[in-house]
């Protein structure tokens, strides 16, 4: 329906940051301000286009819009498949929102390397749109594995002094997650050879009918899934990349770290794990949620303890996208709508703290809270943007915060019959994120103020252009969260009844788990030869008469 | 719903809670630029208007008949998803508006006094965008259509109260005060969401309208389930009512500038967990267990925080104590199904209690910050309005016809006792002698006494309080003399009462013949005879005890004295039994994280490189030995295939 | 008169060994670059030899493949031989472990 509305848009929507991110490469490196003109200019046409997009969605359907879909490689089944609907156009328009705000607070923190930097995160936001836009496995795997490159060498050369380890630490987490994901497309892809189209990677083909899978391969292509987006979320126990990699990347990259790549993940679980495994899905749904409840506690304790402010953060933020596993694997409408509008404000809001961060590191270099103190009345204006964005954090009513966590929780309490524990449990998370949240806004902004900060400049005009946007989110959502919920509603819905239907009708598998046996016939048949190769052995081949 | 006057009032009763939120939104983006008597004018303009909208909106409800004083607005859709649908409600009736009357027309006063108290602050502007800030929150609490908005209200104020706590943040202990205060009405907040929750699971939604009207169809009269939904809110409420045991916070709130003490710690928001639980009497009343938990609870704080008072030094301090053990008193009331009383002394506490700390605030203004009592006396004759205002404040809170204090605690009392609830009545009583003590104590102490030889001389002229202060302390006195005309209790029901049956017995099954009022007239006279004489026996002793002392000496020390001047220690337990182990707790964590979970990771990691270790040697760099390696490797291969006879066919 | 098979193959199995041999015990290291061609092209004659006796093709085909891969053999380790010689003075491949462990 959106095709013939507007064709192409959503790869304009890639196409102009990574021509955003050609045009700065040959630009020359010394006009340092022409080169953030035009990779500013860049993000905020891509801005331009994802609101046109966010705008123009047409709310109360699960179908793919603006979908566009060409043949990559058919004989694998590969396609160039993109398309939005209710899960992706926020997030996308999330996306597309928080790159201009970080170039734009780039200006002051990056001062090595700029140009190399303005290509870099053009890349990486190319890469990010295309993982949210993907409708096709293998492409969806290309964008996944593209933002993590640049993202690499954002945090390896432009970050704090452990930022090789920090680097290298990531990357290679995030790796082993990814190549379990990998091996699990192909699992997938080998799979679906009982579709009519045969085997494809194409992500709407594949959820047209059950996979029939048997429940040991189900779990266990779930888990690789699950994994990979586990990490990247992170998820409790495999987070400890994250404290070191927002700790030591550059501020605004921090941001986009936290606001954007964590909600990837977050997406993988909606997108994938749900409709793709929903049998898997509602029998390990209760060990993520319990993952998730530990992430909510376990981040908010750690984080308390901690007196580097950026770890601090990290650990709560950590602790925030717990709600959002919890209210994914709530399974019903209210959590899920929750989780997802929660990736919004999640990014919003711990983009925000992040961005005062850096502000505060811009000014000072310091990075532990206790060499701050007082500074509230020094910097009254900052002090007023980190309040109202630590109320966000707090899930004030009011602010977008709540919104989010409300619906998890109310969802929660309302799922099955454990649940309410974990709601519980949960919703004491609130008191730890009071805890944490307010050490930090009292170890740095009250208390009596240091005389070496007595100087400290407030608010800039720069500055204030990146937060007065965040902080208008914050209340818009908090008051009138209805445009993000109901364009979600309709897609949430339909991956829900997915979950919920094999549920309904265990009769109905025998017929469903029919078709394995000549699934694996033709499984061989579409390998290549090179199977047989190493099936064989390898003397015998050809030299017998 | 008819009648010409009702399209006003949602109108008006949006106007309420927006007019002081326009108020923040202004002061707080422009106020720093702006002079103190544009601040002052958009500070006390907002809530003076606030507060005649709310007049109007009583003078519309008025002009129907009782039972038609019901208009439910919902603005907008606010949150909906899936089954769950949450309307930006408001809920208009005689309950509601009560509440706003007292909130705004408090509000006013103290906001006017502000003005003149926080004079010479720095933070003149952020000041009154916070109490602007507050007001548009309580407002909207009070005049909420559904639990989630009332939410919206109940942690705006929390939050009011943290900033306004910590308002002189470079003050650590205003700092840390401000942090204890919201942490531990959060601990509250925990069960006031759980209890939303549960209300969704019970009833689909959270609208009051529909779960006064259909809790008795849905829950069965002391069943589980309205008995955790009334006990998960009554948590809520005792932490944001500071009762036992949530009530540590509100004796470190005194850090807080004055005004804020008697607007926000003593007026309105410690009240609200009485209105929430008289906005939910439906539930209550199908959950005997849980109403017995608040009687008692109510009764024991009114007791245990009195006792609290009898030796503490501060004088703002005795009045947080004195606000605890009032509040107290009015859960008392509720919890026996005394909505009416409950309320009717919110109402005269808000008056009496703003009173005494405004009075105490003028004290603290003319001495220059000084709140210890001990280095007072004999201000009597320094500052005879502020006694004046202080000792009808102190009447009325000691129970003394025809002070307001006198009826409302006295209503509540013989509610109780008619209601079967003699021990709970007995610690009313006893803690009504206890009250009419501190109080007397504190005026002796502040006003009576000779100063003492520690008492720093004072060499500054007579300060009485300039007129922005003295005019509300003039105004709630006289509400605090004549309030008692809205419950005069022996044409029970009282005026108040009247007013508020229909919004507080909806939607309640009468299983028992309604409670006898008046029809024991006999009695009636013997309750209230024994608790004036109780009080008064507590004021003359509390008077020959410290008026003619001079101040050389502090209280002389003993096991009890010691108990209580550490509030029986429950502070000293919360450290060890819970600050302590959370914080023991998050270090375990935190090693954890970084011994043994990150441990694990970098564990993998250099095993691997140990491994690297181990086989670099052999890379030998001898091309030679390679060769011969490869050339073992070939013929064991070789072997292989011979062997297992995989070579053949 | 044709010579048997199993003649070529011992004649091949004979030069492998001497390449083998040559490959592990000489320390020139062009004379182990001549040792492996000895190697490769015992392996040729092996392959010839078994087209030639199963009337096949394939493995003359292969000896194509050994041959254009031992000619580039030649060009580029001769060049690295040559280079390593120009900067370290010697040819023994004892002497060169730039890659030890």
């Amino acid at each position: 329906m959106g095709v013939s509305m507007a064709p192409g848009v959503l790869t304009l929507l890639i196409a102009i940051p990574l021509a955003g991110a050609a045009a700065v490469a040959v630009m020359d490196a010394r006009g340092e301000r022409a080169v953030r003109v035009a990779a500013l200019v860049s993000a905020v046409l891509t801005f331009c286009v994802a609101g046109w997009i966010w705008i123009r969605f047409s709310p109360g359907t699960a179908a793919l819009q603006f979908e566009e879909k060409r043949d990559w490689v058919p004989g694998l089944g590969m396609g160039y498949h993109l398309g939005v609907d209710g899960l992706t156009v926020s997030l996308v328009a999330l996306t597309a929102f928080l790159f201009p705000l970080a170039l734009g607070a780039a200006a002051a923190q990056i001062r090595g390397r700029v140009k190399a930097f303005q290509v870099t995160a053009l890349l990486l936001e190319a890469g990010l749109l295309g993982t949210f836009l993907a409708q096709d496995l293998v492409l969806f795997y290309v964008f996944w594995e593209a933002m993590l490159i640049p993202m690499y060498f954002l945090i390896a050369l432009w970050g704090g002094p452990a930022r090789g380890a920090a680097a290298i630490k990531f990357i290679l987490y995030t790796m082993a997650g990814s190549v379990l994901m990998l091996l699990a497309i192909v699992a997938v892809y080998l799979q679906s050879g009982g579709l009519p189209e045969g085997p494809t990677f194409d992500l709407p083909s594949l959820l047209a009918r059950p996979l029939g899978l048997e429940p040991p391969r189900e779990a266990l292509l779930f888990g690789a899934f699950a994994v990979a987006f586990a990490i990247k979320m992170p998820v409790w126990p495999l987070h400890t990349w994250l404290p070191d990699a927002y700790a030591e990347a550059p501020p605004v990259v921090t941001v986009l770290l936290a606001s954007v790549m964590a909600k990837a993940g977050a997406y993988g679980f909606v997108r994938f794990c749900l409709p793709l495994f929903p049998d898997a899905s509602r029998s390990f749904g209760p060990v993520l949620s319990g993952l998730a409840v530990i992430g909510i506690l376990y981040g908010g304790a750690v984080a308390w303890t901690q007196g580097d402010m950026r770890r601090l953060l990290a650990y709560g933020s950590m602790s925030h996208m717990g709600f959002i596993l919890l209210g994914i694997f709530a399974l019903n409408i209210p959590a899920v709508q929750g989780s997802l509008i929660q990736m919004i404000n999640h990014g919003v809001s711990t983009g925000a703290l992040f961005f005062l961060a850096g502000f505060l590191l811009d000014r000072t270099g310091r990075t532990r809270t206790d060499e701050y103190g007082g500074i509230a009345a020094a910097v009254p204006a900052l002090a007023a943007a980190t309040l109202i964005v630590t109320v966000s954090s707090l899930a004030l009513p009011g602010t977008n915060g709540f919104i989010g966590e409300f619906l998890i929780l109310v969802g929660t309490y309302q799922a099955d019959p454990a649940s309410p524990v974990a709601a519980v449990l949960a919703t004491g998370g609130i008191v730890v994120a009071a805890a944490y949240l307010l050490a930090f806004v009292g170890r740095v902004f009250h208390g009596p103020l240091r005389e070496d900060l007595r100087g400290m400049v407030d608010l800039r005009a720069a500055e204030y252009a990146v937060l007065v946007p965040l902080v208008l989110v914050i209340f818009w959502v908090g008051f009138a969260p209805q445009p993000l919920l109901s364009r979600s509603e309709a897609t949430v819905s339909a991956i829900l009844s997915r979950v919920a239907t094999r549920s309904a009708a265990p009769a109905a598998r025998p017929a469903a788990g029919a078709p394995p046996a000549p699934v694996h016939g033709l499984q061989y048949r579409g390998t290549s030869s090179a199977t047989h190769i190493l099936r064989d052995p390898p003397l015998g081949a050809g030299v017998s008469p | 719903m008819t009648g010409a006057p009702i399209p006003v009032v949602p109108l008006l009763a949006v106007l309420i809670p927006l007019l002081p939120l326009l108020g923040w939104a202004v002061l707080g983006l422009w106020g720093r630029r702006w002079g103190r008597r544009t601040v002052a004018l958009v500070a006390c303009g907002t809530v003076t208007a606030s507060f005649v909208a709310a007049c109007l909106v009583l003078r519309a409800l008025l002009a129907l008949s009782s039972g038609d004083r019901h208009v439910a607005i919902d603005l907008y859709r606010w949150i909906a998803a899936g089954p769950i649908t949450i309307p930006m409600g408001l809920l208009v009736d005689t309950l509601s508006v009560a509440m706003a009357l007292v909130v705004s027309g408090v509000g006013a006063l103290i906001h006017v006094y502000s003005v003149g108290y926080m004079a010479d602050d720095e933070g003149f502007a952020r000041y009154f965008a916070y109490m602007n800030l507050f007001m548009a929150a309580m407002l909207t609490l009070t005049l909420a259509g559904n639990l989630v908005v009332m939410f919206i209200g109940w942690e705006g104020v929390g939050l009011c109260s943290y900033l306004l706590i910590a308002f002189w943040f470079t003050r650590p202990a205003a700092a840390r005060a401000g942090v204890k205060a919201f942490i531990v009405t959060r601990l509250g907040d925990v069960g006031f969401l759980l209890g939303i929750f549960l209300a969704f699971a019970l009833f689909g939604t959270a609208d009051f309208t529909v779960m006064t009207r259909t809790a008795a169809a849905r829950l069965p009269e002391g069943g589980a389930a309205a008995t955790v939904l009334a006990l998960l809110l009554f948590l809520g409420a005792t932490g944001k009512s500071a009762q036992l045991p949530l009530y540590v916070w509100l004796p470190d709130a005194m850090e807080g500038p004055t005004p804020v003490s008697a607007l926000i710690h003593a007026a309105t928001m410690v009240t609200a967990g009485v209105y929430m639980i008289a906005r939910m009497h439906a539930v209550y009343a199908r959950a005997p267990l849980a109403m017995d938990v608040v009687a008692a609870v109510g009764a024991v704080t009114a007791i245990f925080a009195a006792a609290s008072a009898l030796v503490e030094p501060d004088i703002k301090r005795v009045l947080a104590y004195s606000t605890i053990s009032q509040i107290g008193y009015m859960f008392l009331g509720v919890g026996v199904g005394a909505w009416g009383a409950g309320m009717f002394h919110l109402t005269s506490h808000a008056f009496f209690k703003a009173l005494l700390f405004l009075a105490a605030g003028s004290v603290m203004h003319a001495l220059g910050g000084t709140t210890d009592m001990w280095q007072m006396g004999g201000l009597l004759r320094r500052l005879p309005p502020t006694a004046a205002a202080f000792a009808i404040g102190a009447l009325s809170l000691a129970g003394i016809p025809p002070l307001v204090g006198f009826f409302s605690k006295d209503q509540i009392l013989s509610d109780v006792f008619h209601r079967g609830h003699v021990w709970l009545w007995a610690l009313g009583i006893a803690a009504a002698g206890l009250t009419a003590f501190y109080i007397v104590r504190a005026f002796a102490l502040t006003f009576v006494a000779a100063p003492g030889a520690d008492t720093p001389p004072r060499d500054h002229h007579r300060h009485d309080p300039p007129r922005a202060m003295a005019w509300p302390m003039g105004g709630l006195a006289l509400l605090s003399i004549a309030g008692g005309a809205l419950g005069w209790s022996f044409t029970h029901p009282g005026v108040l009462e009247q007013w508020l049956r229909p919004a507080v017995e909806a939607g309640i099954v009468q299983n028992a013949p309604a409670a006898a009022g008046g029809a024991q007239g006999g009695g009636e006279a013997a309750l209230v005879a024994t608790s004036v004489a109780v009080a008064a026996a507590g004021m003359i002793l509390a008077w020959r005890v410290y008026a003619r002392r001079t101040l050389h000496g502090r209280s002389p020390s003993s096991v009890v004295g010691d108990i209580l001047a550490h509030q029986f220690y429950i502070e000293a337990m919360y450290d060890a039994a819970i600050v302590a182990p959370s914080r023991a707790l998050a270090r375990m964590a935190e090693a954890l994280d970084r011994d043994v979970i990150d441990g694990a990771v970098t564990g993998i990691g250099s095993a691997l490189a140990a491994g690297g270790q181990v086989l670099r040697k052999a890379q030998s760099g001898f091309l030679r030995r390679y060769a011969a390696f490869m050339l073992i490797g070939a013929l064991l291969i070789l072997a292989y295939w011979m062997l297992a006879g995989g070579i053949s066919r | 008169m044709t010579v048997p098979a199993p003649y070529y193959l011992a004649l091949s199995a004979v030069l492998f060994a001497l390449g083998t041999a040559g490959v592990l015990v000489r320390r020139s290291a062009l004379v182990v670059f001549m040792s492996i061609e000895l190697m490769l092209n015992a392996v040729n004659l092996t392959f010839v030899t078994f087209a030639r006796l199963h009337q096949s093709i394939d493995g003359q085909l292969l000896v194509f493949f050994v041959l254009v891969v031992a000619a580039t053999e030649v060009v580029i380790g001769l060049a690295i031989i040559v280079d390593i010689f120009r900067s370290r003075d010697t040819v023994d491949v004892d002497d060169v472990d730039l890659l030890r462990g």
